[in-house]
């Protein structure tokens, strides 16, 4: 069965961006914040909060990606 | 090694360039690069950013120093920021950033990569800090949270000398003025994206510093739960906080420390971009979010003899609208309280005071755009407004010396506590103190947060994560550049005018009780002279 990566407790989310540079690492083999499926943004201007925009035309399943949270944002579901 | 690489903007002509220093590659980065581009620029006037090796690749490495010509002090400063700038910096393919030159119209550069634009920043004049924030987000491409954004606030713009850089809205280049240094140079502000990536030079090795790392800094779950804030109990346990303009001590209402702060008021967290503890904490008014910390409260709290923590968070939110230093206000605040027999404690004495001083109508106002005067008391140490706690010799010596205007840089803070109840003779807390300064150097030039001085002052940690980046660093260089790194910046102030032996400390310093006790007048003196004699004068 396909797992997908799901953020499900993003009003958690710090912003700190670590899902998005190990995402890039695992799928790209390399150091980035934009170049993977994952990407972290605001929900708006002024708001401390943010959201999760995930390509599920990739592969996201990855265990490592929801697991480097640490605010535990994510969960890894088939 | 690969060459660092800047990009240069030129504000008197709009334009810029793109350039790679191969001689600064020994000096490892951050610090160690920001100084030798200021001492080359300096006769430009310039303000430079830098970010390290380790900077948005490895957690917990999220700074970005600047260093500049205070407008406060007219010496050198450094002052370190988090948000999301080290991460877009490295995103758009630069290290750092050298900024020269005067603006003929109020400008706003915005930085996509190699595409640079000039542009009019008049509609963002005259803003609240916040909302300044919001039309320049509003009115750039790209989705939020996707770029970094530095803006100067309207006290900056009016003259006020200590005014912060603020940077994506709730963090803070702190002390020295930075914001009125843009304001100086007609600069509102600066954006800065891009989406470029990096090859691991080694994959293995890599990952396995980056785990070790994360690991390292979960040890750092109270910063996180209570953020800066939480050495506010520890000051109150030592008797080290101090109020109303430091006549007297052991003021601290429970409300302001930091679990009730949270509780009471305290709505989120947010990180700087790559950092797992997140320890900017944010209060929620009304509808919106104001960050504060350690120094913020304790300035604009316990100091100015405030108790309750909705008061203090509504002086917060009112100085990070008008775009004030929290911590140099505080301090002002109490002075002008002191001086003209008002009540200490009183909100709305304070909200009006604050009002009339960035207004600056009247003579008093405008005399203290430019800082303190040397009134006898008049709290500043080295020019600045001095950090409004009291544990010992080696914080008020690292003031002195303008080794550390914030608690995150100022290793006096920390040495105090190790000191006490111990005796230690003047040379002792000296050599302890410069000790803790070169250690210091050597994660500033990472750079990681000088919160997490634990883990990015080891130079195990530093030689390892260069490794797996490629960077054949030995300890013995890495240490080597620290004192070097140093000894520049030393040589800097020193070229710039500062001379220690010349620094007035008030009276006050030594007549009211610090956990040490009472500080005696001539071993401080005695500490600044050793200081001059040993590191000082022979650094040419």
């Amino acid at each position: 069965m396909l797992k997908i990566l799901k953020p499900t407790r993003m009003e958690r989310c710090t912003g700190c961006g670590l899902c998005e540079l190990v995402a890039s690492r695992i799928t790209k083999k390399k150091l980035s914040y934009s170049d993977s499926f994952l990407q972290i943004r605001k929900t708006s201007a002024g708001q401390p909060f943010f959201k999760a925009v995930i390509d599920y035309g990739q592969k996201t399943g990855y265990s490592e990606v929801g697991s480097i949270c640490p605010e535990d944002c994510y969960d890894v579901e088939e | 090694m690969t060459a660092p690489t800047f990009l240069q903007l030129n504000l008197s002509d709009e334009t810029f360039e793109v350039k790679s220093y191969e001689e600064l590659v020994p000096g490892v980065g951050g610090l160690g690069w920001a100084l030798p581009l200021f001492e080359k620029f300096l006769s430009e006037d310039p303000i430079v950013f830098a970010v390290g090796p380790l900077s948005a690749v490895f957690p917990g490495a999220s700074k970005t120093v600047a260093v500049f010509r205070s407008p406060q002090t007219h010496g050198l400063v450094t002052s370190f920021a988090g948000g999301q700038l080290a991460r877009f910096l490295r995103a758009a393919g630069y290290q750092g950033m050298v900024v020269v030159g005067r603006a003929a119209r109020p400008t706003f550069v915005s930085v996509d990569e190699g595409r640079i634009n000039f542009s009019d920043a008049s509609p963002f004049l005259g803003l609240d800090t916040p909302k300044a924030f919001e039309r320049i987000l509003s009115s750039i491409t790209g989705v939020p949270g996707r770029q970094s954004i530095l803006v100067s606030g309207p006290a900056a713009e009016r003259g006020l000398v200590f005014s912060p850089l603020y940077l994506d809205e709730f963090f803070s280049f702190p002390r020295g003025g930075l914001g009125r240094a843009f304001a100086q140079k007609n600069l509102k502000g600066i954006s800065m994206s891009g989406k470029k990536g990096e090859q691991i030079p080694n994959a293995r090795r890599y990952g396995e510093v980056f785990t070790a790392l994360v690991k390292s800094l979960k040890g750092y779950s109270e910063l996180s739960e209570l953020g800066t804030l939480r050495n506010l109990t520890t000051e109150k346990k030592l008797s080290a906080v101090v109020t109303n303009n430091l006549t007297e001590f052991n003021f601290v209402a429970e409300e302001l420390l930091a679990p009730k702060f949270a509780r009471g008021l305290g709505a989120k967290r947010v990180a700087c971009g790559g950092c797992p503890v997140g320890c900017i904490h944010l209060l929620r008014q009304e509808k919106r979010f104001t960050f504060y910390d350690y120094d913020g409260v304790v300035a604009l709290g316990p100091f100015l003899g405030l108790s309750s923590a909705g008061e203090v968070g509504r002086l917060l939110e009112r100085v990070w609208e008008l775009g004030l230093d929290p911590t140099s206000l505080g301090v002002i605040l109490a002075y002008i309280t002191e001086k003209e027999k008002l009540e200490f404690g009183s909100l709305e004495t304070y909200l009006t005071l604050t009002e009339a001083l960035f207004a600056g109508k009247e003579g008093w106002a405008k005399d203290l755009y430019s800082g303190l005067s040397s009134s006898p008391t008049a709290l500043t140490l080295g020019g600045m407004e001095f950090l409004p706690y009291f544990n010992g010799y080696a914080s008020v010596l690292s003031q002195v010396l303008q080794l550390g205007a914030t608690t995150e840089e100022n290793r006096g803070f920390w040495l105090d506590l190790d000191l006490l109840g111990k005796e230690i003779d003047s040379s002792d807390i000296v050599s302890r103190l410069i000790n803790a300064e070169e250690k210091k150097t050597l994660a500033q030039l990472l750079i990681g947060c000088g919160y997490l001085a634990d883990t990015f002052e080891d130079p195990a940690t530093a030689f390892a994560a260069l490794e797996a980046l490629g960077q054949g660093f030995s300890h013995e260089r890495l240490l080597g550049a620290a004192k070097e790194t140093l000894r520049l910046k030393v040589k800097i102030q020193r070229s710039l005018g500062f001379r220690p032996k010349n620094v007035r400390i008030p009276e006050r310093f030594f007549q009211t009780p610090s956990p040490q006790g009472l500080l005696k007048k001539e071993k401080l003196a005695e500490m600044v002279r050793i200081y001059s004699k040993k590191i000082y004068e022979p650094t040419n």
